[in-house]
């Protein structure tokens, strides 16, 4: 709660944000200084990505974890990538102000966007920093791995084994962690503010990647609708994970719509270090990952020789960061995190009550407001006047998530066909979804709109 | 309107709403809280459930220490509890009023601990 933690917290979050950057300087280069704060956030999420990656696999092997620890991963991270991106001829950033990209107007439209979600995020500071414990998961098993990590150094097997979730990957124990070593304590209230960073980081990424790609006013509105929904309202600074693997699954699948585009490659690194954050930060990120994979091996058809391979070997990335983790927690004899004999036997009446939940929980007006609905107009309008691979496949991906949770609920004969929270995951599941809609509206009304979207450089 | 104009209205309409929420809420007179608000000394003649403090330490290996050290001077029964503003206390809270409690401090003192009476948290 005090000023101290605070700043502790900060110096740790610009930590993560350094290495993502030199990560995304390495990758793409940032030519301008006006490059580097508009792709912050992406940068941000991108070391949080490789930070929790690599800590899994070093607890994982034993490696304890602490302060000292902590720092010296950050430095030899950004080590790393300023190497590299030496090594590739990477010029220093240069010029604080770019070419013009736009008119008076839409400059201001941006700015008054930037004002209301950072209005928003103010807002929300304020009550992060003086948060109590209270969500069930959080204070029941999320919160004790990351006291037993930072008290005990490691994955501790008695926490980790007995504490309810345990197949749950570790990425947010983690930075929990490294939250109390940077706080000075396990000042659960104060961290708190760790998931505001978690959030504007996010909030940054996407508005950062769709800047140069969307008309603004599309892109602010739509940003605003989305963080204000109720059900994004209520939970956006619960310290539990679905947050973080919503933000790493749908910035790294709105990396993808762009690749597809615009076939750049270092689109791709991201997208490799954001999939295998979100799949182990939770068990659905390996699900939305494989899924948002699959549908883009399906659209690059077309250019298959050249673009599979490449989507190959990000899968294969994904899997390789996955697997440890995999592999500690069957050593210790748990299992469970896929459904039993992948949901096989279960009835049709079963599969029919899963889709009609999945339906009701998108259109429930009382958690996700108008989004879908919106969503709908925006696909629609991008079918008829806009760029309708555009639409296929954002629409082949959402309708795969869709039956995604379907089949959650299908396969696990244990989940009472429920809404309720505390019994089935289906609401936290479809977050997702709807975040990647509000991501999605954007580029979808953009490519209707007569102007057109700005071309990227 | 030149360009370097527009960049000016633009950086206004980001930074005025900005700056002016936090001023705003600041004037208001909003409190900054520390540790400290963890700790509630009771005052003479309280009539709420109380605890015997003898310290506050920032991990758990230096109040295990002062635990030791409270344990050898006869508090058997003290011991370590988070104090909620992420330090450690040692305490004994097997006192039943201010009567006895300001005993126990004095006994405490007495056999050179640091001691004082807190009002229980909720």
């Amino acid at each position: 709660m005090t000023v101290r933690a605070i700043a502790g917290l900060a110096a740790l979050n610009l930590g993560l944000a350094v290495v993502g950057t030199s990560f995304l300087w390495a990758a793409r280069g940032l030519p301008r200084w006006t490059d580097v704060l508009r792709l912050s956030g992406l940068g941000y999420l991108l070391g949080v990505a490789v930070f929790g990656v690599i800590w899994t696999q070093l607890l994982v092997v034993g490696v304890p974890f602490g302060g000292w620890a902590v720092l010296a991963t950050l430095v030899a991270a950004t080590g790393v990538c300023g190497a590299v991106g030496v090594r590739r001829g990477r010029s220093v950033p240069r010029g604080l102000v770019g070419p013009p990209t736009g008119s008076s107007l839409s400059l201001f439209v941006t700015a008054s966007g930037i004002a209301l979600v950072g209005l928003l995020l103010e807002a929300l500071f304020r009550s992060a920093r003086l948060q109590s414990l209270q969500a069930f998961d959080a204070w029941a098993f999320w919160v004790p791995k990351a006291k037993a990590i930072y008290f005990f150094g490691g994955l501790d097997e008695q926490i980790f084994t007995t504490s309810a979730g345990p197949t749950y990957p570790p990425i947010v124990p983690i930075l929990d962690a490294a939250a109390f070593h940077a706080m000075g304590s396990v000042d659960v209230v104060t961290f708190h503010l760790q998931f505001w960073f978690l959030l504007a980081g996010g909030v940054a990424a996407i508005a950062g990647c769709l800047y140069r790609h969307v008309p603004p006013w599309a892109l602010w509105s739509s940003l605003l609708l989305v963080l204000v929904v109720p059900r994004f309202g209520e939970g956006l600074l619960t310290p539990q994970a679905d947050v973080l693997v919503d933000l790493l699954f749908v910035v790294g699948a709105l990396q993808l719509t762009l690749w597809l585009r615009d076939g750049q490659g270092w689109r791709l690194a991201c997208i490799a270090a954001l999939f295998a954050g979100a799949a182990l930060t939770k068990r659905e990120g390996l699900l939305y990952s494989a899924l948002a994979l699959g549908v883009t091996f399906g659209a690059s058809w077309p250019r298959r020789r050249s673009a599979w391979p490449r989507l190959a070997l990000v899968a294969g990335i994904v899997v390789a960061a996955a697997i440890p983790w995999r592999l500690w927690y069957r050593a210790h004899d748990i299992t469970g995190e896929a459904p039993p004999s992948l949901g096989a036997s279960a009835s049709l009446h079963r599969a029919l009550d899963s889709l009609r939940l999945s339906l009701d929980v998108l259109f429930d007006v009382s958690l996700w407001s108008v989004v879908p609905f919106v969503l709908l107009l925006a696909l629609a309008a991008a079918f008829v006047w806009g760029d309708r691979r555009l639409a296929g496949f954002i629409t082949a991906l959402l309708v795969l998530l869709f039956l995604g949770g379907a089949w959650v609920t299908y396969s696990y004969p244990g989940l009472p066909i429920t809404a309720n929270e505390a019994l089935n995951p289906i609401v936290r599941y479809t977050g997702a979804l709807v975040l990647l809609a509000g991501v999605s509206m954007p580029l979808l009304v953009g490519s209707a709109w007569e102007d057109g979207p700005e071309a990227p450089p | 309107m030149t360009a370097a104009t527009a960049r000016r209205i633009a950086a206004a309409i980001i930074a005025v709403p900005l700056l002016a929420y936090p001023a705003v809420v600041a004037a208001d007179g909003v409190d900054f809280p520390s540790a400290v608000d963890c700790v509630r000394k009771a005052n003479p003649g309280e009539t709420a459930p109380l605890d015997l403090v003898f310290g506050r330490r920032d991990t758990p290996p230096a109040a295990n220490e002062l635990l030791g050290r409270v344990r050898a001077v006869g508090y058997l029964d003290a011991e370590v509890r988070a104090d909620g503003c992420g330090r450690w206390k040692v305490i004994y809270d097997g006192i039943t009023s201010y009567p006895q409690g300001a005993s126990s401090v004095a006994e405490a003192r007495g056999a050179g601990l640091e001691a004082w009476l807190e009002i229980q948290p909720p």
